[in-house]
């Protein structure tokens, strides 16, 4: 972060560098992928304990209630250390939704499962002929006495196949509009009727999922607003949700990976790479200005255009892992991770997976769509 | 320090009013033809705003004010395609205030009360062909830019570690040539100061002057921005009223998407521009104004082009004014070194993250 920091804001520096040296287990610095659920959610809970887990959640629901010069200091030092990246979808998703929009006995249920590491959230928006489209999803869910009987399938599903609960929109009605007639509903994922098939992806790793659903049985009392109005409820947080999208907790990794392979590689810095390494620190330094600038004009009420942040964070970080694969000139394509003495070196694993980045959450081009008619109300 | 909202408001409403008077297209189509123009009655004009003591201390006879209020200023005139030396005139001002010797503090005084005008040739290590008369045995060089209507100049040598003044009548030390926005490129070079124009000495000298490049960096990145969203600007509505194929060409995705990734860059950087301009007092300032300014370029350039392709063929006709915007970001663009070499410098603040390993 190129902004001064106060006495304050250097202390909690301080106090995450060293709490983070003292707890963070060796064996899960710097891995080139997520851990599972066994090896990763130690480190989860151990953030939890020490009140960081959910930084951007009001302290009355277990959170930390930071500045956004806190969550950038916090993400700047995790990822210094190497800290492994934790499941997020209940801490960015459905945790804020459920704090905006769920009822007292959905909050009580599930914030502090999600704040305690207790249960892992999933995700059950696009189906296989709903990308983009989302609006033409066709999973079904009929009323039966208290219950909704769900039958379809999802794909895409980021660690359905660990997750212990699903955040999902399904299709209850028709309506004028393909957005009415769409249920929010949560379900868990021990239900009797749920299969789940996980998906590799070109960086070798099971990172999603297919979810079917079979005469699946969910209470009424989990769909969360009304029957039929689950589209507003999954848009009602998207403002937050891209302001997460949009954070430069993903491009630190990145960069600080870049920084590594230079450094512990012994890279030699020729005026070309000089050039784009100098590009990459800007370009993250650029992203750490403006999650900052939206998130304070959010926090002070000024409601500022978050519409741009997903698209620079995405390619701030493909960007970054370009010159990290610049850098390993002829060694950029092997396979596994290297090492020098204890260091442990990507060349090209979070760029592999980074590949997925500017597609889900809404593709660049959706998003691009979006700015076009909506923020510089270009003609459709 | 930032300043004040009430403050940065009161400065984008002089900045804007002074552009109706001395800004705009049309005035700078009428310097085009007059090469090496300098408006002496705009100048006057820049001086009574009291812009040249914006960053200077009060005890100076200053405005005491940060870089929030340079950059609000500075897009406004950037927007409005405002000529005059104001950038050079404000970071000589805050080279000589920070010199803080009775020479400078007379040169100043002359400076801010429009007495001579006074500006430096800031030296840099930036790699230029050769192509500008050198003073033979010339053992200090600077660049200015926009500068040619200068009395005086002021001039640092890297060898005695003095700054000294170059005086205009001794004309073959400066060599400026006229550029294709109507303003100047500068390269000035001098052998030893005489003792009578010597300025101020030692390594106080060498901060106050890489503080004055410092305030150029983000203080054009500044005037980038406000003249490249005015050319953004000026695109969307064009996007919204030329029709072909029957339709609005706005409606083609294919321009919808670079159009949105145009908002991307100049959203981005505005926010960039305001963080650094925040940076100025910190520990990181030079790293800041650097980084800027070479974001800000490739930013601006990346519009310009945009905006005359958007535009079709009446875009590249010069009767159209998204050539006056393209122009003028591409020479300020190149104000002492191109956004690459801006970047070399920057990266030589941060250097330290390849080469050390943390605690």
């Amino acid at each position: 972060m190129l902004r001064s920091e106060t006495p304050e804001q250097r202390e909690f520096r301080a106090d995450v560098r060293e709490w983070i040296a003292g707890n963070l287990n060796p064996a899960l610095r710097f891995l080139t992928f997520r851990p599972l659920p066994t090896d990763g959610m130690p480190w989860y809970r151990k953030l939890s304990e020490r009140g960081w887990i959910a930084p951007h959640w009001p302290v009355d629901f277990g959170g930390m209630g930071a500045t956004p010069v806190q969550q950038v200091i916090l993400w700047e030092e995790l990822a210094r250390a190497g800290a492994p990246d934790i499941p997020t979808q209940g801490l960015n998703h459905i945790g804020p939704l459920l704090i905006k929009l769920g009822n007292a006995e959905q909050r009580s249920r599930h914030l502090p499962a999600i704040i305690h590491g207790d249960a892992i959230w999933c995700q059950g928006y696009s189906e296989p002929g709903a990308g983009s489209d989302l609006a033409s999803l066709r999973t079904r869910a009929e009323i039966s006495g208290d219950d909704l009987i769900i039958n379809g399938q999802k794909i895409w599903t980021t660690w359905g196949h660990h997750a212990d609960w699903m955040f999902a929109l399904v299709r209850t009605g028709r309506g004028a509009s393909k957005r009415d007639g769409i249920t929010f509903v949560l379900i868990d994922m021990t239900t009797p009727g749920i299969t789940c098939r996980p998906i590799r992806t070109l960086a070798f790793d099971e990172e999603f999922s297919e979810v079917f659903f079979e005469d699946v049985r969910v209470p009424l009392a989990n769909v969360v607003g009304e029957i039929g109005s689950g589209w507003s409820i999954a848009t009602a947080v998207l403002d937050q949700e891209r302001l997460l999208l949009g954070s430069p907790a993903i491009a630190l990794r990145a960069l600080e990976r870049l920084r590594r392979l230079v450094r512990f590689g012994k890279v030699p810095l020729d005026r070309r790479l000089v050039d784009l390494i100098a590009r990459a620190e800007i370009e993250v330094d650029v992203l750490t200005a403006c999650f900052l600038n939206v998130a304070e004009g959010e926090a002070g009420g000024s409601g500022a255009d978050a519409s741009y942040l997903k698209i620079l964070a995405t390619e701030t970080t493909q960007f970054v892992l370009d010159v990290l694969q610049d850098a390993a000139g002829p060694l950029a394509a092997i396979r596994s991770a290297q090492h020098v003495g204890q260091e442990r070196l990507d060349l090209n694993e979070m760029f592999l997976q980074s590949r997925r980045l500017t597609i889900y959450g809404g593709s660049s081009e959706i998003q691009r769509t979006i700015i076009a008619n909506r923020t510089l109300g270009l003609p459709r | 320090m930032t300043d004040d909202n009430e403050t940065l408001g009161l400065i984008g409403d002089a900045a804007r009013s002074f552009v109706r008077q001395w800004g705009g297209p049309a005035r700078v189509r009428g310097r085009l033809d007059r090469s090496l123009a300098f408006d002496r009655e705009e100048w006057n004009a820049v001086v009574e705003q009291g812009w040249l003591g914006l960053m200077v201390p009060e005890e100076k006879g200053g405005l005491g004010l940060s870089a929030s209020a340079l950059t609000v200023l500075l897009e406004q005139l950037g927007d409005g395609l405002v000529m005059s030396p104001v950038l050079p005139g404000i970071a000589t001002a805050v080279l000589l205030a920070s010199l803080d010797t009775a020479p400078a503090d007379a040169l100043l005084s002359d400076l801010m009360s429009g007495k001579s005008l006074i500006l430096a040739a800031l030296p840099g290590d930036i790699e230029a062909p050769t192509l500008l008369p050198d003073a033979a045995g010339a053992s200090q060089r600077g660049w200015l830019h926009d500068g040619h209507g200068a009395d005086a100049i002021l001039l640092w040598d890297e060898e005695t570690k003095q700054v000294g003044l170059v005086h205009r009548d001794s004309q073959e030390q400066a060599t400026f040539r006229a550029a294709i926005d109507g303003g100047s490129v500068g390269m000035v070079t001098s052998r030893r100061f005489e003792v009578r124009d010597l300025v101020a000495s030692g390594p106080a000298a060498l901060q106050a002057v890489a503080d004055a490049r410092d305030i150029i960096g983000i203080g054009s990145a500044a005037m980038l921005l406000g003249c490249a969203r005015r050319a953004l600007d000026i695109s969307l509505a064009y996007l919204k009223t030329r029709q072909q194929f029957g339709v609005l060409i706005g409606s083609f995705q294919a321009l919808q998407h670079r159009a949105a990734s145009l908002h991307v860059a100049m959203a981005s950087s505005q926010s960039f521009l305001v963080e650094t301009s925040a940076c100025i007092d910190g520990p990181n300032r030079a790293a800041a104004c650097a980084a800027v300014r070479a974001r800000s370029a490739d930013c601006a350039l990346q519009i310009v082009k945009e905006a005359v392709q958007f535009h079709g063929a009446i875009g590249f006709a010069d009767e159209h004014d998204a050539g006056l915007y393209f122009r003028r970001v591409v020479a300020l663009a190149s104000w002492h070194g191109n956004a690459a070499q801006w970047r070399g410098e920057y990266f030589s603040h941060i250097a330290w993250a390849f080469t050390h390993t943390y605690a």
